[in-house]
């Protein structure tokens, strides 16, 4: 085969004048992602779509849309955690220390600590990985439930997000409160 | 090895590299993360038809994908290769809404391989020997999909403008160990380069791509082993690609000697 055969060009023809419905498919598909994707950094509502998917409000169309590129932005999270609360009394003396150690920290006032949870900051799906990974260290606390503020960070805007964790026989589940 | 065999063989290293893809994501990804984001009843997985979001549909899907992709490899006649094209097409889009419900992109590179498999199926029966003219091309555009908006994400900054490359992606085989901030970016422009290099396969000498890919395939599965699932379709069709031309050259070679 020749060089000249063997290039994208005449490839493209070729496929257009077989009217190979198949293959142009895939052609048209795979270079649309790729212009998409060259254009998602000057694109705000691309950013807008990947903050709201990451953060578990982008509803079904949102996600459809964005398929192709589920895994290729990763935005940066900071979350913030509130004290545990519990409806069962006070924090158990034996589990302060932990508390301490695990859900937030001390120097913060024990009001809201902005913690860098490095394993949790920079996966491309936060919240829901990371409240999974949060849900044993509440359950540690001796708490049922907790607040917690994910500052996301786009590359463009920033937005906050106020999440509440419960705990429950089942494990473990959360709430947008804002 | 001539025209026919090496269809054969590319198609059974097709269907058994999807076999393989199949297991370790049923094992890795399907089950365990659907039934967690069940567990903690996750808002993202409330809004998606329970269809997708529950792991078991998915799962048995994927079962029927990996006993019909070894029959196929065994047994490769038309029918079962037309059906498990249509199959892999189909349970791959419907696995790829379901992981994506997960946040995760694991099919992704498998739709464009799947279609590329559909074209090969269906080129096969009616005109093999386009396959060696057009597959191997058509493949660059299965590489250019799945690997140019990866790279191109990988630049995009945190908080500024500029073209930064991020610091993430360590290897997952050196679970502890601590990547200075420099060598993070170098090794992360490395990466980078090696996405780009796949990405922009269309515009490269077929060959020099088709020869990198394995090498580089085989980079990325041990930077992170989880990455194989969504590696082996595309290897699958490189590997396959190389395969249909090397069968028709020396059938070529044959016939003019």
């Amino acid at each position: 085969m020749s060089r000249s055969t063997d290039s994208s060009r005449a490839l493209l023809v070729r496929l257009w004048r077989r009217k190979d419905a198949l293959a142009l498919t895939l052609v048209t598909a795979s270079l649309a992602c790729a212009l998409v994707a060259m254009l998602a950094p000057v694109l705000p509502s691309v950013e807008s779509f990947l903050l709201a998917r990451q953060q578990g409000r982008a509803g079904f169309i949102g996600h459809v849309a964005l398929l192709p590129y589920a895994s290729m932005y990763t935005l940066d999270h900071e979350v913030c955690l509130g004290i545990p609360a519990h409806s069962m009394g006070e924090v158990s003396e034996e589990n302060v220390v932990a508390c301490e150690r695990l859900a937030y920290e001390p120097h913060a006032h024990r009001q809201l600590s902005c913690e860098p949870l490095h394993s949790l900051r920079q996966v491309n799906h936060f919240p829901t990985f990371g409240v999974m990974q949060l849900a044993p260290r509440l359950k540690t606390c001796g708490g049922d439930w907790m607040d917690m503020l994910v500052i996301s960070r786009g590359w463009r805007t920033t937005t906050r997000q106020h999440l509440r964790l419960f705990l429950d026989d089942s494990g473990g589940r959360w709430e947008i409160i804002e | 090895m001539n025209t026919h065999q090496a269809h054969t063989l590319a198609f059974r290293v097709g269907a058994l590299a999807t076999a393989v893809g199949s297991c370790m994501t049923l094992y890795d990804s399907t089950i365990p993360s659907g039934y967690a984001m069940l567990r903690f009843g996750s808002p993202l997985a409330q809004a998606w038809p329970q269809s997708l979001v529950h792991p078991v549909a998915p799962s048995l899907v994927m079962l029927g994908l990996i006993v019909l992709s070894l029959v196929a490899a065994v047994r490769p006649t038309q029918a079962l290769r037309t059906f498990w094209a249509i199959f892999l097409l189909l349970m791959t889009t419907y696995c790829a809404l379901h992981v994506t419900t997960l946040n995760k992109a694991e099919f992704y590179g498998g739709l464009w391989s799947a279609l590329w498999w559909c074209w090969f199926v269906y080129t096969d029966s009616v005109d093999p020997t386009r396959l060696r003219q057009d597959g191997p091309r058509l493949a660059t555009f299965v590489l250019m999909g799945t690997f140019l908006p990866s790279a191109l994400g990988k630049t995009v900054p945190y908080h500024s403008p500029l073209l930064v490359v991020r610091p993430y992606g360590l290897p997952a085989l050196f679970p502890n160990l601590v990547i200075p901030e420099g060598l993070r970016t170098a090794v992360m422009s490395l990466v980078i380069a090696t996405e780009g290099f796949l990405g922009l396969a269309p515009l490269l000498p077929l060959r020099w791509v088709l020869r990198a890919l394995p090498v580089v395939i085989t980079a990325m599965f041990l930077w992170d082993m989880y990455l194989l699932p969504a590696l082996l379709p595309v290897l699958s069709v490189g590997v396959a690609s190389w395969i249909v031309l090397q069968g028709s050259d020396e059938h070529g070679d044959a016939a003019s000697e």
